[in-house]
């Protein structure tokens, strides 16, 4: 537990003094990056040990001037830690060796290393005063961070709407812990379980939880900050957001389902069809963009549907008294959390290079980098087909888990049983179709294809000290699928940590060994099929291509001058689709029509900015506008004014006390 | 579990199923008054094709050149996953069908990046339509499979077929016959079958599978059009051990019985291309919801049926 403290402090420390050399880059690189790297390796420690041993570290009181802070580091804890700590260090590496090469790269080392403390500081805090303070610390330094090229309109706005999106849901959250904490008298998160709360409390506290977490994880509608501060953050940074920041809105969001033992089933149902309609809008909507790095964060936000989908199955099932399917939905969800931030670092790193190299981030005039850029083009596509949930990769493992358990609900011989299976099975199904989808026209438009942008001769690919970051985490993508049979077991700890308030639902009751099994089969074909892939492809290359030829333009159906210009685009790629979910997605398309046989000019431009952005919030916050614009009138510079409101309150006070005597 | 037999028959099977869109053919030739090209026609092509040497084009990488072993293994692979001759499959374990729809998927998009990979226009309107069909049907696979699911309270493929007999039909021949419907539709689709999609077209504009592998030649081509057999000779098993049983039958008969019924769903298949036109492309997503639009009555009808 000390230890973990110890990595806290020195990220901190690391991040002030990196603050204080700033001056000098390079020194300021070593102490901030470096800090961040040696901090998160000490605090793996304490955290392999709690989840590979079983044993929980005792609580640490610490004295602060204003009370008593308890800090706590348990399975859940740990295992949330997971992410940040290889997100933080892996990103800590990559900005630094960037910022050695290249003096625009992100160099915001206070800010950063801020935001990897918060979150730890968040994961060990075991009393709602010191979790907000700490879960504050961390929307701040994402502040900062999304807005660190301020001098770009789009980037302030951003940020903006994540500190306002940020704040709503902080607000829920205080009262949330206000309210438990009355209940329970204390606020120390060891009392709330003790406390028994009403099925009526204990529902009003679990969708305010909802509402505040959903706002960090972006649980429809709560997404819309997600995409444009992910956009316009710097690559390393929308890394650690996606990879690590979203993931404690779902800690946040177990720890009070922890709390609270009185779980009902309509909460079940609640994360059900909302993680289900999450990802289906957010792949509708990653279809539309033409932004790449819009793309790539809405589908976090898909990502964060499926995890919100198989928690509310795992709630379900202890409704329902089912321990495996209990188990196995929470451990799918566990491990796709940490899948997706392995993945989806990858993924943002990759088109944080693409972005740098080619000065743009739009689709529409990508193509062909694959050529220059083949070890990035390699990492992108890995990132890709793990992420869009395709063996034999990761986030396929963690998938089938949570299929494994809509299979498990199948059998049960209930109607509701059937609908919940249904949504489960057809929704990951649709979800994960429309991911292919996505990724196929993400990947295929940037990377393949001829190069439809002017200056190609001056893209190269990534320095090779810069690979080792992403060569990191295509080991992480490697071991995670590899060992996942036997993470089975931690995950299912973790699981039983968290349903420790169920009667029934103890590790043993969880039967991992049902899902060990298959496991060991599908990692069995996964590794097979890679095998067998590079080793038919090699042979192939090797020995049976003698007069192959690859001299020649692409067979375009007998057209003899093909054009870059003639390929199909990204918005033409999704168009079909787009069009079927329209009535969501409401894309804007100014173009003019082509008229006459000879047509001279003709132009077409689509785009969509989030709908749900458009039509719900813009009309509500400008109503909200509206409403307290007359208020503005109390606030207006005269000195002599404010004195006289002050005279007015104390008019009011004194009158007050003496009526109230 | 691994049943040794089982992954004999298998690959017999794979090997046999360049036969199936051979009948496929000659049924569409009797239907058409002519005498059609031999049953064994695909074999000569893929003969032909291996002898040749390929052409790449500039444009391509890399994933050109890996996509038809990425395409080739994964249906070889899921071949294993799939009950054959009522004997169950190869391998089976709970969630094997996940796993077999899965691996269909990592080929399919593959074949998506290879065309994408050539920077054709033709190809990337293929790919864009392969995607969005993919996704609609694979929703209606799965509830069918729900409802098997539900039916028989297994959770591997081999179980519920083997729990799966005629006196299930007899019970609720409503809603299997949903299923079969609206599996054999799911059939159609990933085969690029009439009326989705029509492998004999001339226009490569209103192609969907064919013109994705527009660019390939030699060996690479005989690896997809292979794999494309297999993946037909997949699904068309799901179909006969959904649609017949032969649990109780010794193994020669099985053999015969397995044989018979895969020769029976190509000649439907032959049946479906020879008697319905190909659907305009704007009907066609209407087209594959409505399979899951079945699947999901199967599935009311199941829990009314409770």
């Amino acid at each position: 537990m000390q230890q973990f403290l110890i990595a806290i402090a020195l990220i901190t420390t690391g991040g002030i003094l990196a603050f204080i050399t700033r001056k000098n880059r390079d020194v300021s690189t070593i102490v901030g990056a470096g800090s961040a790297i040696i901090g998160s390796l000490i605090a793996v420690v304490p955290v392999v040990r709690v989840l590979f041993s079983s044993v929980e570290l005792p609580l640490l009181l610490l004295n602060l001037p204003l009370g008593q802070a308890t800090l706590r580091l348990d399975a859940v804890s740990a295992f949330f830690s997971l992410p940040v700590l290889l997100l933080l260090a892996v990103v800590a590496l990559f900005a630094g060796i960037e910022a050695a090469h290249d003096k625009h790269a992100h160099d915001g080392w206070l800010f950063f290393n801020f935001l990897g403390a918060a979150m730890l500081l968040l994961l060990v805090a075991a009393n709602a005063v010191l979790f907000l303070v700490a879960w504050e610390m961390m929307s701040v330094a994402a502040f900062f961070l999304i807005a660190w090229r301020d001098e770009i309109a789009s980037a302030r706005n951003a940020a903006w709407k994540f500190l306002v999106a940020s704040h709503i849901g902080t607000a829920a959250l205080m009262l949330l812990f206000a309210m438990l904490g009355a209940h329970a008298g204390s606020y120390e998160f060891a009392q709330f379980s003790g406390a028994h709360f009403t099925d009526g409390m204990a529902s009003v506290a679990f969708f305010l939880a909802l509402f505040g977490f959903g706002v960090k994880f972006g649980l429809l509608p709560l997404h819309v900050w997600l995409p444009e501060a992910h956009a316009f953050a710097d690559a390393p940074v929308s890394a650690v957001l996606s990879g690590a920041m979203i993931k404690m809105g779902f800690y946040g969001l177990l720890r009070i389902l922890m709390l609270l033992p009185n779980i009902s089933a309509s909460w079940g149902w609640v994360m059900v069809a909302g993680g289900l309609l999450t990802g289906i809008f957010a792949m509708a909507m990653a279809l539309a963009q033409s932004d790449l790095k819009k793309v790539v964060a809405y589908s976090s936000v898909e990502n964060a549907g499926i995890i919100t989908m198989a928690i509310g199955c795992s709630i379900l099932a202890i409704v329902w008294k089912q321990p495996f399917i209990a188990g196995a939905a929470m451990a799918g969800a566990l491990l796709h959390i940490l899948n997706h931030a392995v993945c989806k670092g990858m993924i943002f790193l990759a088109s944080g290079v693409v972005y740098h190299t080619i000065g743009t981030r739009k689709l529409e005039v990508m193509g062909g980098i694959a050529r220059s850029m083949p070890f990035t083009a390699t990492c992108f596509a890995i990132g890709a087909t793990a992420i869009a949930g395709l063996p034999p990769f990761n986030s396929f493992i963690s998938e089938f888990i949570i299929f494994v358990a809509g299979l498990q609900v199948a059998t049960l011989q209930e109607p509701a049983a059937l609908l919940l299976a249904f949504l489960i099975m057809s929704g990951l199904a649709l979800i994960g179709g429309l991911a292919v989808a996505t990724y196929a026209r993400t990947f295929g438009l940037v990377f393949l294809g001829a190069p439809r942008q002017e200056k190609r001769h001056e893209i190269s690919d990534i320095a090779p000290s810069l690979r080792l970051p992403f060569m990191i985490l295509l080991g992480f993508i490697l071991v995670l699928t590899v060992t996942s049979p036997w993470l089975v077991e931690i995950l299912l700890r973790v699981a039983a940590t968290l349903m420790a308030g169920h009667q029934g639902f103890a590790l043993a009751d969880l039967q991992g060994e049902l899902l060990h099994k298959p496991l060991i089969i599908v990692v069995q074909f996964s590794v097979a099929l890679l095998a067998l892939v590079i080793a038919g492809w090699q042979l192939r290359s090797r020995f049976f291509s003698t007069g192959d030829r690859s001299d020649r333009p692409t067979w375009d159906c007998g057209y003899a001058a093909p054009d870059a210009r003639m390929q199909y685009t990204s918005s033409s790629f999704a168009q079909t689709i787009v069009d079927i979910f329209s009535p969501v997605v409401r894309p804007y398309k100014h173009g003019e029509k082509v008229t006459g046989l000879f047509p001279q000019h003709a132009s077409f431009r689509s785009d969509a900015p989030d709908s749900l952005l458009r039509y719900l919030f813009t009309p509500v916050f400008g109503l909200v506008e509206r409403i307290l614009l007359p208020l503005r009138g109390l606030q207006h510079g005269r000195l002599h004014l404010y004195i006289c409101y002050v005279a007015i309150t104390l008019l009011a006070l004194l009158v007050w006390k003496v009526v109230a005597i | 579990m691994i049943s040794p037999s089982s992954i004999l028959i298998c690959l017999v099977m794979i090997v046999l199923s360049p036969l199936l869109p051979g009948i496929i053919n000659k049924t569409k030739a009797f239907f058409g008054g002519r005498q059609g090209p031999p049953v064994l026609q695909l074999y000569l092509d893929i003969a032909k094709l291996l002898r040749k040497t390929s052409v790449y084009s500039q444009t391509t990488t890399v994933v050109t050149r890996i996509a038809p072993f990425v395409i080739l293994f994964s249906t070889l692979a899921a071949a294993l996953l799939v009950p054959v001759a009522f004997r169950g499959a190869g391998v089976s374990f709970t969630g094997d069908i996940i796993l077999l729809a899965y691996l269909l998927g990592i080929g399919r998009f593959f074949m998506v990046l290879a065309a994408l990979d050539t920077g054709s226009a033709f190809e990337g309107m293929g790919a864009a339509r392969e995607v969005l069909y993919s996704a609609l049907a694979e929703p209606a696979l799965f509830c069918g499979l729900l409802v098997l699911i539900s039916e028989t309270s297994q959770t591997s493929l081999s179980a519920i077929y083997e729990k799966l007999t005629a006196e299930c039909w007899w019970q609720n021949p409503m809603t299997f016959l949903l299923i079969a419907v609206s599996w054999m539709i799911v059939l159609l689709v990933e085969n690029a079958r009439i009326p989705i999609d029509d492998p004999n077209t001339h226009l490569e504009l209103t192609m969907i599978h064919e013109v994705m592998i527009l660019d390939y030649s030699s060996k690479d081509l005989a690896l997809i059009e292979f794999a494309g057999a297999v993946k037909l000779a997949v699904f068309s098993s799901l179909l006969v051990g959904l649609v017949f049983s032969g649990n109780e039958l010794s193994l020669p008969l099985q053999l015969l019985a397995f044989a018979a019924a895969m020769a029976l769903v190509a000649i439907v298949v032959g049946v479906v291309e020879s008697t319905i036109a190909r659907f305009r492309l704007l009907h066609v997503p209407k087209f594959i919801v409505g399979s899951g639009a079945l699947a999901i009555i199967a599935l009311i009808l199941k829990l009314s049926g409770n």
